[in-house]
């Protein structure tokens, strides 16, 4: 969704005819904006491991249907160190800081809710 | 982060890198030691260097000899090719003997007070030993995701993986021939670090991801260890004990059961009780898998009472268990394992190389000279404090014993001031670019000489001595130890030629610049 206003197409337009972006290693120094790197190292390392451990718990939870409890539970985990990986990857990538807050701890209370009620409905 | 994936992928890859390198140097360090860890502990232990001949070993002869009566509980693990010893383990007026038997003669042997391989080497591997609140085990657990993050994000960086893989270039700068190994120590080992850093992160998986275990137990009771490794405990009847079932025929039931195999270890479970149990465990030295095998008998009729193989998924995760552990008996898988693990460090260090590297220039700040001595002090600086700890088990007498400190803990102590003292060397000799790694390798490179002719003059197993008697263990590691003296005196000698190259140039400079002026 861009929702942004013409005017600001204009601004970007002129930076970019003025001075070029920096690429590569200029980028990279670049980077002088703390509160996002504080904000990406804790979406990845903190909040992203709740992510990828509410969705390996969905993935057990689901697979109690066709294996032991102990049996689900060690595959859904050992799957989780991958997601956890991809988690990370991802929560650097993106360059939209709104959507990691909203798809990390929403998609970790989603899976944590949904992985719940299964759960409950399998014991009765 | 940024507009292109690869410039945030090389952002993650040169941070992540700096922060947890040095910690995943020490992993990686202890890791390919630990490969060889009950090699090391035949070197610290020399009492232990025997020849082992599997067929003479009895286990009902060692119990009726060495373990009291009255002992409720006992444990005899079994004596194998790389570890000659059996070691017994028995209760006794609420404290646990130790006792190491000879399995030739059947006698005791002194044991020298030392952690070794196997307890100080291998769980500073994955804990740090960091033990309040496993906080070490979570450290490295971080550190190992570092290492998932940072493999796939150089990969990602890379543009050329393909032709990086063929390029060297020794005689360039040093930023550009410490890139160029990274390159190759990384795309070389790649499906390797990958696999051993995601299979030691398996290992955990009831501690790193206990809430998915919980989340699938759900509203049941979480009886995931019980479940997976079939731990499982006789309640005891309160009836007075009778005597004791043959035990080499229950060994040899489960032998038969489990086609041929071995056994690692046997445990006598409430022996006081009429329901004592005999539990025997499957050897994992001919197969891949760390198995969970158990059977269990009846301690006084001699009775089959229990069995138990893991599940399909549990035999799974019990192999990659056992890939990562590499207990099995296969010479050259380990010295593969071993190389690739020094490869691994390899990466790591020549990664704080090119960070260095490409910052000389630019930023002679605080910060990159604190990076440039954290790099020193973990890299050559933990090797230095492993040869004193090998150095120091060689040095200490037998019963020492100084302000309460018991031997074992002094090596430990040895090790730690070591490191602590290659910190502060590496902090205070920041005036010479490369001095600090030079004097640390030579340093190196002494230690190793040192550890050799200790080993030699302390034990009498000289190289000659161990090669001829066949104490392979030993003399393997003597081999290494020069081995890795040579190389890191040849590093020294490199770096103290460039640096001499380095003043000649500037100083001719000089007397140019002189010659010009007075003319």
């Amino acid at each position: 969704m861009k929702l942004d206003p013409p005017l600001t197409c204009v601004i970007h337009q002129d930076t970019n005819l003025t001075t070029p972006k920096p690429r590569g290693r200029a980028a990279l120094s670049a980077t002088n904006n703390p509160a996002a790197i504080v904000q990406r190292v804790l979406l990845a390392v903190l909040l992203g491991y709740f992510l990828s451990a509410e969705i390996a718990g969905l993935v057990g939870v689901s697979l109690t249907r066709f294996l032991d409890l102990s049996e689900s539970a060690t595959l859904s985990a050992m799957f989780a160190f991958i997601i956890y990986t991809l988690v990370i990857l991802w929560a650097f990538a993106d360059r939209s800081l709104i959507r990691l807050w909203v798809c990390i701890p929403g998609g970790a209370i989603s899976c944590y809710s949904l992985s719940t009620y299964l759960a409950a409905g399998v014991s009765i | 982060m940024f507009d292109s994936l690869r410039d945030s992928m090389s952002w993650l890859h040169t941070w992540s890198g700096l922060i947890l390198g040095s910690i995943l140097f020490a992993v990686f360090w202890m890791g390919s030691l630990t490969v060889f860890d009950r090699e090391i502990d035949r070197w610290m232990m020399p009492e232990s260097r025997l020849q082992f001949v599997p067929d003479q070993f009895s286990l009902e002869a060692v119990v009726a000899k060495f373990i009291p009566q009255e002992s409720s509980r006992w444990q005899v693990v079994f004596p194998t090719s790389r570890s000659p010893v059996a070691g017994v383990y028995y209760l006794i007026d609420e404290g646990y003997e130790r006792v190491d038997v000879d399995p030739n003669t059947l006698s005791s042997l002194a044991v020298t007070e030392t952690m070794a391989g196997t307890g100080f080497i291998f769980r500073f591997h994955y804990s740090l030993h960091i033990r309040w609140n496993e906080v070490g085990l979570w450290i490295v657990g971080l550190a190992a995701m570092s290492m998932l993050v940072l493999l796939v994000s150089g990969v990602i960086i890379h543009k050329k993986i393909f032709s990086d893989f063929f390029t060297f270039r020794p005689k360039k700068k040093l930023a550009r021939s410490s890139l160029d190994l990274h390159n190759i120590s990384g795309v070389l080992a790649l499906p390797f670090h990958f696999a051993i850093t995601l299979s030691g992160l398996i290992i955990y998986i009831a501690i790193y991801f206990a809430p998915v275990i919980d989340r699938t137990y759900g509203e049941h009771t979480n009886t995931f260890l019980q479940d997976s490794a079939g731990i499982w405990q006789r309640e005891p009847a309160h009836t007075p004990a009778g005597p004791l079932s043959s035990l080499d025929s229950m060994i040899e039931q489960s032998s038969d059961i489990w086609g041929g195999s071995s056994i690692v270890y046997v445990r006598g479970w409430n022996l006081d009780d009429s329901n004592g149990t005999i539990e025997v465990r499957r050897t994992r030295l001919d197969d891949v898998s760390l198995n969970f095998d158990w059977i269990s008998f009846d301690a006084d009729s001699g009775e089959l009472i229990d069995q138990h193989t893991a599940k399909p998924v549990t035999a799974a995760q019990r192999w990659i268990t056992g890939f990562h552990f590499i207990q099995f008996d296969h010479w050259a898988l380990r010295w593969l394992f071993f190389v690739l693990g020094i490869a691994g460090c390899v990466l790591i260090a020549t990664g704080f190389l090119v960070w260095l590297g490409t910052r000389r220039k630019t930023h002679k700040t605080a910060g990159f000279q604190t990076v440039e001595s954290l790099t020193v002090a973990s890299v050559t600086g933990i090797i230095i404090a492993t040869l004193a700890f090998f150095i120091g088990n060689r040095l200490l007498p037998v019963d020492a014993n100084w302000l309460g400190i018991i031997r074992s803990d002094i090596e430990q102590w040895i090790f730690f001031l070591a490191w602590a003292g290659a910190f502060i060397h590496a902090f205070s000799r920041t005036a010479k670019p490369g001095i600090a790694w030079a004097e640390q390798c030579c340093l190196i490179s002494a230690f190793s000489v040192l550890a050799v002719g200790l080993n030699a003059m302390t034990t009498g197993d000289h190289l000659f001595n161990s090669i001829s008697t066949g104490k392979f263990a030993v003399a393997g590691m003597d081999l290494m130890l020069m081995f890795g003296a040579l190389v890191t005196a040849y590093a020294a000698h490199k770096i103290y030629s460039a640096q001499r190259k380095h003043q000649q140039h500037s100083s001719g400079n000089l007397d140019k610049f002189q010659a010009e002026q007075s003319n």
